[in-house]
């Protein structure tokens, strides 16, 4: 049964019991066309178990996840077409050439051999693996596995991606490749579903980030809006050349201290045009307000959660 | 790729599956070979030929012979072939061809033998100038011997000479054959009484034959393991013969029948424990470590993939038995040129029993106990345990009760329904219903799979 197709992923209101232990409370939320959503939680949050009910790996005691219209739950199959899925830690059948493997697993996407053959052959270089088609995927690194996962997950061009926990273990260059492909994918208008434990990269890549705690979403806000929160009442001024001249020149604008040549304005009132106007003499090279990364906002939010 | 036929290929071509199945092959032509040179390797190649005939000759006083007979096939269908009459120098006296039906009728003086010639098939019969019976028959009619002669290949189902004649019963279908009749009178009548494997008598039947050489169809009843002969000749010459065994597959094949049984005998103890690995390495070690995820995140539901690995799995064991049963019966049908089918059919059913049920339990139990290792110690160990008890019970059981469990109890009913066929040839008289094995023997394998499937669909992998 297809739903009506508003989101390309809906999770809806998800509960998973492990035995006696509820490991997702009844989560709810949206990754949008041409969206990348983080997924931010700590170990055990629930983030991996949410998205491997998203690709029909684990049931859900209750809920469901409505892929480009069709439940994961209930017509899997075409919801599984419609999306791609690199795991965090990817394990496979050992024994198995990559490119044999790549084949059989076409075929469940009922693609002939010969044409799944050459698909693989082209998904393998988009992917960097080029060459390494004939080797045992036993003989592959994490960082390769993660890339012929993606190659799997391209097979069908699906609209929807989830990559869970992706930049773990990966080289800069494997991080390098995983975030300009988020943003190529952002780009052809397809949904990310971004989980990862390195926020500063969720900070450079995603539109919105879903917070999720034990098992529950504690704060779900876009990125400009976080910004706005992390942001604070002091500035931060770094100057050509720093001067008791240039320090007294911001003590209109609130309470100014000089160190290390950066100058740093607590409790700022006024304009922060007045203020550009007022040091301009000294040659501003950085001006702006004082952030808290998003980890510590993370924890100021699971901090009041707890 | 579809992936069933990848996962046939990826459990077929393993490297264990290919080197048990070359070596317990090796082993089986092997002793297949030995048991061929106890049993059936002393018979003259003639055994093996698809050419056979009978006749009837009659020597006159002035030297004349004169044979009349019937060349065929192994089924009992006629053969046009070349008849010389040859004298004791080799020379050819006089020379002939059977008519489309079979039939032929030569004639010559101061012969010796003749000779019959099919094809690249070449047989001769003595003509003994004195009668078989000992004594000249009708001299008045200037005949002074009459006899018998033959040659008929090992291929019969039945072979009696009853002293004025002889009875080839051949190419036995359905309970259906031919009846070859060679006979010193022309006219007489036949009676048949067909027994089962206990000497009871379960049916009848009359031929009544005019001709020196005749062909009737008979049939035969089920279950009949010994035919008797008596016979009424025109004259009033009467004969009882005592009940002389019947096969209703060729009698070269149930003298091979053991050789058979010998060559599998270490297939059937050994391959299970493959099939149970092949159960490990195709499905329990998937779910173990998790790989499986990866392949239930395509567009396919439990149900397929759980159907595709079990389908795949006993193709492999499907495909293993046929091979293995065509290359015992290969080497049998390079020995004495004939196939030996319905030993090679019961092979294959026995052997597809025994590895569809153990690869099915393996399966099943993968489900359950969540450590791979551990399933593959249960699985063989429970192998071995099965295989022990059904050995053991029929010596502590009563027959009816320890057939019971054979047949119907017995995870592996159909294997025990086929060895019984091979040895008995009939199911006429079988202490079973083979309705029931064959329920019996479903149940178990639908039984197991479904079990498994019920588990593995809720599990959290």
């Amino acid at each position: 049964m297809a739903y009506e197709k508003d989101f390309m992923i809906r999770v809806e209101n998800l509960v998973k019991f492990y035995g006696h232990f509820q490991a997702l409370k009844g989560e709810s939320f949206t990754v949008n066309d041409g969206e990348i959503v983080g997924f931010v939680g700590l170990n055990g949050a629930g983030k991996t178990t949410t998205i491997k009910i998203a690709t029909g790996v684990l049931y859900p005691t209750s809920g469901d996840v409505i892929i480009d219209g069709y439940s994961i739950t209930k017509d899997k199959k075409k919801a599984s077409e419609n999306v791609g899925w690199v795991p965090e830690l990817p394990n496979y059948e050992q024994d198995v050439k990559a490119l044999d493997y790549f084949v059989y697993i076409a075929g469940y996407y009922k693609i002939p051999t010969n044409e799944a053959r050459s698909l693989g052959k082209r998904l393998f270089e988009e992917v960097g693996l080029a060459g390494r088609e004939n080797d045992k995927l036993k003989n592959y690194s994490q960082g390769m596995k993660k890339r012929f996962s993606l190659a799997v997950s391209l097979i069908s061009n699906p609209k929807n991606f989830l990559f869970d926990e992706v930049l773990n273990g990966l080289d800069p260059e494997g991080i390098q490749f995983f975030r300009n492909l988020a943003l190529r994918l952002k780009k052809e208008g397809k949904a990310v579903l971004f989980s990862s434990h390195i926020l500063s990269e969720v900070e450079s890549l995603a539109d919105r980030v879903v917070f999720l705690h034990k098992g529950k979403i504690v704060k779900e806000e876009k990125m400009e809006d976080l910004r706005k929160l992390v942001s604070t009442n002091a500035l931060r001024i770094i100057l050509n050349s720093p001067s008791e001249e240039a320090l007294k020149a911001c003590k209109d604008f609130g309470e100014p201290t000089l160190n290390n040549g950066v100058i740093i304005i607590q409790n700022f009132k006024g304009d922060l045009e007045d203020v550009v106007r007022a040091l301009k003499p000294f040659g501003i090279l950085d001006i702006g307000y004082v952030r808290q990364d998003l980890e510590s906002l993370f924890f100021q939010i699971i901090g009041g959660i707890q | 790729m579809n992936p069933i036929i990848y996962d046939f290929k990826r459990s077929f071509l393993r490297l264990s599956v290919l080197i048990f199945l070359v070596v317990f092959a090796a082993v089986g032509v092997g002793i297949g070979y030995l048991v061929y040179h106890f049993s059936v390797g002393n018979l003259p190649a003639s055994s093996y030929y698809n050419m056979n005939f009978v006749g009837v000759c009659f020597g006159f006083s002035n030297g004349t012979v004169k044979v009349h007979g019937y060349v065929f096939d192994n089924r009992g269908c006629p053969l046009v072939a070349t008849i010389e009459m040859v004298s004791n120098s080799g020379k050819v006296v006089s020379m002939t061809q059977s008519n489309s039906s079979g039939f032929f009728t030569i004639q010559g003086n101061n012969a010796s033998y003749i000779i019959v010639k099919y094809s690249t098939y070449e047989e001769k019969a003595i003509i003994t100038p004195i009668a078989a019976a000992g004594k000249p028959l009708l001299q008045q009619h200037t005949v002074i011997y009459t006899h018998i002669i033959c040659n008929v290949s090992d291929f019969y189902n039945y072979h009696e000479y009853y002293g004025e004649g002889l009875a080839v019963i051949t190419g036995v279908k359905n309970c259906v054959g031919k009846l070859i009749l060679a006979s010193t009178f022309n006219q007489g009548e036949l009676n048949l009484t067909f027994y089962n494997q206990d000497l009871k008598a379960i049916g009848s039947c009359i031929i009544n034959y005019s001709g020196y050489v005749t062909i009737n169809s008979i049939k035969i009843k089920p279950g009949t393991q010994f035919i008797s002969l008596g016979s009424k000749s025109s004259t009033g010459f009467t004969i009882e013969n005592p009940p002389i065994e019947y096969s209703p597959i060729p009698h070269i094949e149930y003298a091979i029948n053991q050789g058979v049984i010998s060559s599998s005998s270490l297939f059937q103890s050994f391959f299970p424990i493959i099939m149970i690995y092949l159960a490990y390495a195709l499905y329990s070690k998937l779910i173990d470590s998790g790989a499986i995820e990866f392949i239930i995140s395509r567009p396919l539901t439990r149900a397929s993939f759980y159907l595709t690995r079990l389908t795949s799995g006993l193709l492999t064991g499907v495909a293993t038995s046929i091979i293995f049963s065509l290359v015992v019966g290969g080497t049998f049908s390079i020995l004495i040129h004939y196939f030996p089918s319905f030993v090679v059919i019961m092979l294959i059913i026995e052997l597809i029993s025994i590895l569809s049920f153990y690869y099915i339990l393996s399966f099943m139990l993968s489900n359950f106990i969540k450590s791979a290792t551990a399933t593959l110690g249960i699985s063989i160990a429970l192998y071995f345990i099965i295989r022990i008890v059904e050995g053991i019970l029929p010596i502590f059981l009563p027959t009816n009760v320890s057939n019971i469990i054979g047949y119907y109890v017995n995870p592996t009913s159909i294997c025990s329904v086929a060895t019984y066929l091979s040895t008995h040839l009939t199911l006429a008289g079988a202490p079973f219903n083979l309705g029931i094995s064959i329920v019996a023997q479903l149940a178990w394998l639908i039984g197991l799979s479904l079990l498994g499937y019920l588990k593995f669909r809720r599990i959290d992998l």
